[in-house]
């Protein structure tokens, strides 16, 4: 079976050494965030870890490059609101 | 040579062209290999997770030597570095920012490479925007290609592999993908010159094979032309709208729609000098980048330190190998006199690429007041240019203590440049702001949480 994480409660498959990032854009999804003041979406820009704007919140830490973390079985991942913070 | 210690940070060409030479030294030394990419080859050997490594003679897994101690430490950040009493202690941190730690030496080489120059659009925000690069590592590293109607723009060299990587990887993957690339520069630029050329042969066959590889792939190419604007409907890039611009990048027409569902932009690539900075390296401007000033052995101004690659002036893998191979050559003080010849041509080609491809300021004056240019803290060009021509920016700088640009996540790695251009442009002195030493300045090098900061 595949292996698979969440993404805002629905199920990517990955394939081993997929970045967070690649599987989900694999399964066509393509925004990660939304940003802070005027609240637009992004995806990934640099795709290599140094522009910050694929930042998702994994297993409750927010700020996470999607694009440089691997995709690990049964991680939760979440589309980040702004700074992430819970209000 | 009494045993010693020697830091490489950057696992690219540089550094593991760096590292092959301690290698087969047969000195006794321990390397210390930093890099945070969860795998070594740096920018250029991105390759697929369990396929061979690129570059045979390079990969440090084929190295026979035991004399040497090789520590690997991967996904791993370097965020500050101290020089204490003549020896350097490196503090790092993981890719998520939760654990840090230190390493000791003797020696650094550093070799951190580049990031990707991207300018700035309208709607270049949007998803489904990206670098050259991040397609490039999608399609190759990952077999990912999140588009059928692609569009490459920028200038540059760059653009060509990529072009190639997507038509090779989508004819894998048995998807029908439409590629464009637009280049901003007319092709008759390389007859300007020809001499760099006529040294490096194998370059010129470099680039008459991808021209034929995009004939025969069907990919269009038009030059002379830049993006304005990224058309979007419903949350979905629908197209883009080039105009036709002068070797200035200025232009006075109101161009033309092309299809688009994806948009991969380039404009070359920009040393990356976070720790150069860090470390106070003595600092230059080199056809127009602020790089890390080297001596005829890579011996930066501080003692102990070498620099090899990117950071000395853009010049791609090749003269990374070779500035890479120097340096450690010195470290272990045997003769470099041939990879000196070689960096010599090697340099003389990269001055040409810089000449051929140079970006001027007209990209600035056609640019919608309401474009955002810093990504991260979401600030437009209007309020870069405001911040210089009503408070007084004079700098990249002092722009960011008025606007906030390049105070984000990112520390200005995407939009410095663009914004110090910028202020230029609005002020027009730029003889007086344009200082390497002063420009470059981050304060740390990467994320760290306070609670890896604590460990
Ligand atoms: C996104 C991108 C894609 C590119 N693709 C190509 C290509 O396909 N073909 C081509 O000819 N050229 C490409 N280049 C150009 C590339 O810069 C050179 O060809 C070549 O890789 C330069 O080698 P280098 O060793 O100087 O630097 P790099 O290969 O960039 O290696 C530098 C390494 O340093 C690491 N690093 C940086 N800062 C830190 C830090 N603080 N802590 C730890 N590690 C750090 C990085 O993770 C990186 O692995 C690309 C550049 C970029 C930015
Ligand atoms: S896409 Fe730039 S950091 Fe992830």
């Amino acid at each position: 079976m595949a292996k698979t994480f969440s993404f805002d409660g629905e199920a990517i498959s990955f394939e081993s050494g997929d970045t967070i990032a690649a599987a989900i854009l694999r399964s066509g999804r393509k925004s990660l965030r939304r940003t802070r003041f005027h609240g637009e979406e992004r995806s990934i820009f640099c795709g290599i870890g140094q522009c910050f704007d694929c930042i998702v919140i994994i297993d409750g830490r927010s700020n996470q490059r999607a694009c440089l973390l691997r995709a690990e079985e049964g991680i939760q991942v979440e589309h980040q609101e702004g700074s992430g913070q819970v209000q | 040579m009494p045993a010693t210690s020697v830091a490489i940070i950057g696992a690219g060409p540089a550094g593991l062209s760096a590292l092959r030479q301690l290698a087969d030294s047969k000195r006794a030394i321990r390397v210390e290999v930093i890099d945070s990419n969860p795998r070594y080859g740096g920018q250029y050997w991105r390759h697929r997770e369990g396929d061979p490594f690129p570059e045979s003679d390079l990969d440090p897994t084929s190295h026979s030597s035991t004399d040497i101690r090789i520590n690997w430490h991967l996904s791993t950040s370097v965020w500050q570095i101290e020089n204490v009493a003549g020896s350097f202690r490196i503090h790092t941190a993981s890719s998520s920012g939760e654990k840090s730690s230190t390493v000791e030496v003797e020696k650094i080489i550093i070799a951190t490479g580049a990031t990707e120059r991207t300018l700035p659009f309208k709607n270049w925000t949007a998803p489904g925007v990206m670098s050259a690069g991040a397609l490039q590592s999608l399609a190759k590293e990952y077999q990912v290609i999140p588009g059928k109607e692609i569009v490459i723009a920028g200038s540059g060299v760059f653009a060509l592999p990529v072009a190639k990587t997507i038509k090779e990887v989508s004819s894998k993957l048995g998807a029908d993908v439409n590629v464009t690339v637009i280049e901003a520069q007319s092709i008759f630029r390389w007859w300007r010159n020809s001499f760099a050329f006529l040294l490096n042969p194998s370059k010129i066959l470099e680039a008459v094979g991808y021209l034929f590889f995009m004939k025969r792939h069907g990919v269009k190419r038009l030059s002379k032309r830049i993006v304005r604007e990224v058309k979007v409907e419903t949350g979905e890039i629908v197209g883009v709208m080039a105009v036709k611009v002068k070797s200035d990048l200025s232009s006075d027409t109101t161009g033309e729609m092309l299809a688009a569902d994806l948009v991969a932009t380039s404009f070359g690539f920009v040393p990356d000098m976070t720790l150069a900075s860090i470390l106070g390296l003595e600092r230059k401007n080199h056809n127009d980048d602020a790089v890390v000033v080297v001596d005829s052995n890579q011996r930066t101004s501080l003692k102990g330190v070498w620099a090899a690659g990117e950071i000395t002036g853009i010049g791609g893998h090749e003269l990374a190998i070779s500035e890479g191979a120097i340096a450690a050559l010195d470290i272990v003080q045997k003769s470099s006199k041939s990879w000196k010849w070689r960096r010599f041509r090697q340099q003389l080609f990269a001055r040409g690429l810089a000449k051929i491809y140079p970006i001027f300021g007209g990209w600035i004056e056609s640019l919608d007041d309401s474009t955002i240019l810093c990504r991260c803290e979401e600030v437009s060009v209007g309020e870069i240019k405001q911040s210089a021509r009503e408070l007084g920016a004079d700098s990249a700088r002092t722009a960011k203590l008025f606007t906030r640009a390049g105070m984000g996540l990112c520390q200005g790695r995407i939009c410095q440049r663009n914004v110090k251009e910028i202020i230029d442009f609005v002020r027009k002195d730029s003889k007086n702001v344009s200082d390497a030493n002063r420009e470059t300045v981050r304060p740390i090098g990467g994320v760290v949480t306070l609670g890896g900061l604590s460990d």
